[in-house]
C-alpha cells in the first residue's frame, strides 16, 4: 500500500469528474473512507519513508510519522465528516472538485518531505482556497478572493526565494538532506532563509502580523468553507513551518521571538473580535486568537507544551467546524451573519451546540479544550514560562466577554424565527458537540496519541 | 499633450523602503557562489543509465521529479477548472475577438495544421531535444488562438471533446503512476522498456508522461483562451 | 578587457544585481499601485526576476545545456545543473495558472461592481 494514493487517489476522483457528475456526493463519501482505509493500514507501520520515481535519496520522499500521522488523520477525518454532511446536497462539480483538492493539497503538505514538492503542494492548497473563497460568485466573494491572492501571492514569491537559496546553498531538496547542511552554511544566510520562510508562512498561518486580511477572506467566503479553513487549512501551514523549523535546529533566541510572535497574535486578535459586529469576523477573529496559541505553544519546543498544542489543533478543528457550520444554518434561516441575528432564531438544539463550542474553545471543563489549554499550560509553567500563562489566561477574559456576550443575547432576545434542521444534519452536528464532551471527560487515549505525535514531531525529520 | 507625470507620496516611500531593504538583500545574495555536488549533478550521472533520455531537463521533470509535474498539472487543471466556474449562457453570447480580414483568414487555414504539427513535432522529440510537453502544447493552443482571431464566432470548440482530453490525459498521468507501483514497486517509476539514447522511442515512459502533458497543457490553454477571449466590444472586461 | 567581464563571478554579479532591480520593481508595482490587473502583473514581474537569478546564477562559463547532441554524449558536470531548470519551467506553468485565474476574478469582479481599484474596494470590514 503506498503512501502516494492518499494523493493520488482524490487526484484521479476529481480528473474522472466527467464520468460521473450526477453522482458525486456518493463518490465523495467513497473517497473519503477509502482514504481513511488507506491510513488506518499505513498507520500501523508507521515510521514510513517512501520514495517518489525512484528508490533512491535523491527522489521525491514522503514520510509518514506520528505527527504526520496525526494531522492527516484529523484532515481525513474532517473529509469524511464534510462528505456526510454533503451526501443529500445537489451534485456540484464546482463543489466537489476544489474541495476534493483542497483536501489532497492539506495531506501533501503533512506528507510530502521535499522543499519543492512542498512548493508545488503549497500552491495547490492556496489555490483551492482561493477557488473555495470565491464559490459564491458574488461581489464579496470576488473582493475577498483577489485580496486573498494578493497576499497569497506575496507568500509565493517569499517562500520561492527561501527554496531558491535553499538549493543554492545546499544543492539537495530533500528534508532530510537540507537539516543536516543547513547549520553549515554562513550565519547571514541562515537569518535570510529563516526570515524569508517565517514571512512567507507567517502570512499562511495566519499570524500577527501578516493576518490582518484574514477576517476579511472569512466575511466573503461561504459559512461553511469558513469551518474548513480554521480546521485544516491553517492547521496544514502550522504544521509544514514547525516541522521546517524543528529540523534546521535554529538558535534558542528565534524560539522565542516565535513564542512573543505568537502570544501577540492572540491579543491582537482576541482584542478585534471584542468590536466585531459581524458573526463571521467574531469566529475568524477567534480562530485567529488560536492558531497564536497554538503558535506559542509550538515555538516552545517543549514535549509538553507541544503535545497540549496538537490537542489544542484537533479539538479547534471539531469545535470551529461545529460553530460555523451552525452559524451556516442560522445565516441560511435568518438571512443575516450580523450580530443582532445570534438572537433572533429558535432552535435550542443549536443554542446548545453555540454554547459547548464557545466554552470549549474557551477552555472550560469538562470540555475538551479545557484538557488541551490545561496540558500547555502545564508544560509552559513547568519549562519556566509561567508569566506566559497568565498573560494567556488574562486575554482568554477578554475571549470570555465576548463569547458570554453572545450567549446572553440567546438567552433575553425574543426568538423570533424557528429554524429546521435536517435529521442527518442534526446528527453529525450533535456528534461534534458530543466529541467534545467526551474528549473532555476521557482525553487519555487521545492526549497519548498526541504525545506520542509530539515527540515525533521536535524529533525533525526521519532519516533516509 | 502634458507628459508630466505625478509621483504620489506612497508610491515614493515604498520605492524608498524597498530599495534599501534590496540592497541589503544584494549585500548577502551576491556572495553566494552555487555548491557542488548538487542534487542535479547527482542526477545527470544516473540520467543515462535510468531514463536513455538525451534531454537531461525532461528525464527531471518527467521521471525524477515527476509528481512535482503531477502537482502542476493538478494546479493548471484548477485554474482553468476555477475560471470555468460560473460562466453561463449570457457569458457564451458575446462574441469572439476576431479580425474582419481576409489575408488573415486564409493564412489561418492554412497555418493551422502546420502549427498543430510543429507543436505536436515539439511535444513528441521532448526526450530528444529541448522542448516537451508543456511548450509543444502552448504551441498547440496558440494555433486555435490563430483560429479565433481569423474565425471569430464561427469557429466552435466542442466543449466536450475539449473535457475528455482534460480528463483522460490527467487520469492516464495518475494511472501510469500507479502502474509503476504495481510494475516497479515505486509511485511513478518508468515501466517501459527504455529504449536507446536518441531514438524516438526512449525514455520508456517519458514520452509517454509528456504527451499526456502535452494533450492537457493544450487543451487547458485553448479552453483559457477561449474563456477570456469572448468581449462585447475591445474596450469592454 | 572583454576576458575580464567574460568570467564567471561578475556574469553572476550582473544577474544577480539585474534581476534584483526587477525584483525591487515589481515589489514597489505590488505596494504603490491601485489598479488591480498591474498589481498581479507586477506579481508576474516579481517571479520573472526571481526565475532570471536562480537559472543565471547556475550558469558558469564554458558549460553546456543538458543534452546529448554529437558533440556532447556525456552527462557530466561540463552540463548545467538540469534541476533549476525543470523547477522554473514547473514555475512558470504555476505562475501562468494563478494569474489566469486572478485576472479572471478581476473581471467578475468588474462586472460587478463597476471597477477594479483596490482602494475602492470596500465590501468587506466591519462596517458593511
Amino acid at each position: 500500500m503506498s503512501l502516494l494514493s492518499l494523493i493520488a487517489l482524490p487526484l484521479l476522483a476529481v480528473f474522472l469528474t466527467p464520468f460521473y457528475r450526477n453522482r458525486l456526493p456518493i463518490v465523495s463519501l467513497l473517497l473519503s473512507l477509502a482514504l481513511a482505509t488507506v491510513l488506518g493500514i499505513l498507520a500501523v507501520r508507521i515510521p514510513i519513508v517512501e520514495y517518489v520515481s525512484f528508490a533512491s535519496p535523491l527522489g521525491i520522499v514522503f514520510f509518514l510519522d506520528a505527527a504526520s500521522l496525526f494531522f492527516a488523520g484529523v484532515f481525513i477525518g474532517i473529509m469524511l465528516w464534510t462528505a456526510l454532511y454533503t451526501l443529500q446536497h445537489k451534485s456540484d462539480p464546482a463543489c466537489f472538485v476544489v474541495r476534493t483538492v483542497f483536501f489532497a493539497g492539506a495531506l501533501g503538505l503533512v506528507l510530502s518531505g521535499d522543499l519543492f514538492n512542498l512548493y508545488i503542494f503549497f500552491e495547490i492548497a492556496s489555490i483551492s482556497a482561493y477557488l473555495l473563497t470565491a464559490l459564491r460568485q458574488d461581489q464579496k466573494g470576488y473582493a475577498g478572493a483577489i485580496k486573498y491572492m494578493i497576499i497569497g501571492s506575496v507568500a509565493s514569491i517569499f517562500l520561492l526565494l527561501a527554496a531558491m537559496l535553499i538549493y543554492l546553498n545546499i544543492g539537495y531538496l530533500t528534508l532530510p538532506a537540507i537539516a543536516e547542511r543547513f547549520a553549515t552554511l554562513p550565519r547571514d544566510t541562515q537569518y535570510l532563509i529563516l526570515l524569508l520562510l517565517f514571512v512567507g508562512f507567517g502570512i499562511k498561518t495566519e499570524i500577527f502580523p501578516f493576518n490582518l486580511w484574514v477576517a476579511d477572506i472569512y466575511q466573503a467566503a461561504p459559512t461553511r468553507v469558513d469551518g474548513l479553513f480554521s480546521a485544516v487549512l491553517s492547521k496544514a501551514y502550522l504544521f509544514l513551518f514547525f516541522r521546517l523549523l524543528y529540523a534546521l535546529r535554529p538558535e534558542p533566541d528565534v524560539y522565542m521571538f516565535l513564542m512573543l510572535t505568537g502570544l501577540a497574535s492572540f491579543a491582537v486578535a482576541e482584542f478585534s473580535a471584542l468590536t466585531g459586529r459581524d458573526l463571521k469576523r467574531i469566529f475568524a477573529y477567534s480562530t485567529l486568537g488560536q492558531i497564536g496559541v497554538a503558535f506559542l505553544a509550538l515555538a516552545s519546543h517543549d514535549p509538553v507544551v507541544v503535545s497540549g498544542a496538537l490537542f489544542l489543533i484537533g479539538t479547534h478543528a471539531i469545535a470551529k467546524m461545529l460553530l460555523f457550520f451552525a452559524l451556516a444554518i442560522v445565516e441560511k434561516g435568518t438571512g443575516s451573519v450580523r450580530v443582532e441575528a445570534f438572537g433572533r432564531f429558535r432552535s435550542p438544539f443549536l443554542t446548545g451546540l453555540f454554547t459547548l463550542g464557545f466554552l470549549s474553545v474557551l477552555g472550560i471543563p469538562p470540555l475538551a479544550g479545557f484538557i488541551a489549554k490545561w496540558t500547555v499550560f502545564k508544560g509552559l509553567a513547568a519549562a519556566g514560562h509561567l508569566w506566559i500563562v497568565f498573560a494567556v489566561l488574562l486575554i482568554s477574559l477578554i475571549e470570555a466577554t465576548y463569547f458570554f456576550r453572545l450567549l446572553s443575547l440567546r438567552a433575553r432576545s425574543e426568538k423570533s424565527v424557528p429554524l429546521t434542521i435536517p435529521p442527518g444534519h442534526k446528527v453529525l452536528l450533535g456528534s461534534l458537540g458530543l466529541g467534545l464532551i467526551l474528549l473532555g471527560l476521557f482525553p487519555g487515549t487521545a492526549l497519548e496519541l498526541c504525545t506520542r505525535a509530539a515527540e515525533a514531531f521536535l524529533a525533525g525529520v526521519p532519516h533516509v | 499633450m502634458n507628459l508630466k507625470k505625478t509621483v504620489r507620496l506612497q508610491t515614493l516611500l515604498s520605492a524608498l523602503m524597498v530599495s534599501s531593504l534590496t540592497i541589503a538583500l544584494l549585500g548577502v545574495i551576491v556572495h553566494i557562489v552555487p555548491v557542488q555536488p548538487t542534487l542535479g549533478s547527482h542526477l545527470l550521472e544516473l540520467n543515462r543509465a535510468q531514463t536513455q533520455s538525451a534531454n537531461a531537463v525532461t528525464s527531471v521533470v518527467t521521471y525524477f521529479r515527476g509528481l512535482d509535474t503531477l502537482g502542476e498539472v493538478t494546479i493548471l487543471f484548477l485554474s482553468i477548472f476555477g475560471i470555468g466556474i460560473g460562466i453561463d449562457r449570457s457569458d457564451r453570447m458575446r462574441t469572439i475577438l476576431h479580425y474582419d480580414n481576409s489575408l488573415l483568414k486564409i493564412g489561418a487555414r492554412v497555418l493551422f495544421p502546420v502549427m498543430i504539427l510543429f507543436g505536436a513535432y515539439i511535444i513528441l522529440h521532448g526526450h530528444l531535444s529541448p522542448g516537451g510537453g508543456f511548450q509543444g502544447g502552448v504551441v498547440i493552443a496558440s494555433a486555435f488562438l490563430l483560429m479565433f482571431l481569423a474565425e471569430g464566432d464561427a469557429y466552435d470548440l466542442d466543449h466536450r471533446i475539449m473535457s475528455l482530453f482534460e480528463a483522460l490525459s490527467g487520469a492516464g498521468f495518475v494511472l501510469l503512476g500507479v502502474l509503476g507501483v504495481i510494475l516497479g514497486g515505486v509511485f511513478l517509476s518508468n515501466p517501459l522498456p527504455l529504449g536507446r539514447l536518441g531514438a524516438l522511442f526512449s525514455g520508456g515512459a517519458i514520452g509517454v508522461i509528456y504527451l499526456f502533458v502535452g494533450l492537457k497543457v493544450a487543451s487547458e490553454i485553448t479552453l483559457l483562451i477561449e474563456y477570456f477571449i469572448r468581449t462585447n466590444d475591445a474596450r469592454d472586461a | 578587457m572583454l576576458e575580464t567581464l567574460d568570467q564567471t563571478p561578475f556574469i553572476h554579479a550582473v544577474v544577480t544585481t539585474g534581476s534584483f532591480v526587477i525584483f525591487a520593481i515589481g515589489l514597489v508595482g505590488v505596494l504603490s499601485k491601485k489598479n488591480l490587473f498591474k498589481i498581479f502583473l507586477s506579481f508576474s514581474l516579481m517571479e520573472s526576476a526571481l526565475f532570471l537569478f536562480f537559472i543565471g546564477s547556475h550558469y558558469a562559463r564554458g558549460k553546456q545545456a543538458p543534452i546529448a547532441t554529437d558533440a556532447f554524449t556525456l552527462f557530466d558536470d561540463r552540463m548545467v545543473d538540469p534541476v533549476p531548470q525543470a523547477m522554473i519551467l514547473t514555475t512558470i506553468v504555476i505562475g501562468i495558472a494563478v494569474l489566469a485565474l486572478a485576472l479572471s476574478f478581476v473581471v467578475r469582479y468588474h462586472r460587478l461592481s463597476g471597477h477594479i481599484r483596490i482602494d475602492r474596494m470596500d465590501e468587506l470590514g466591519d462596517a458593511s
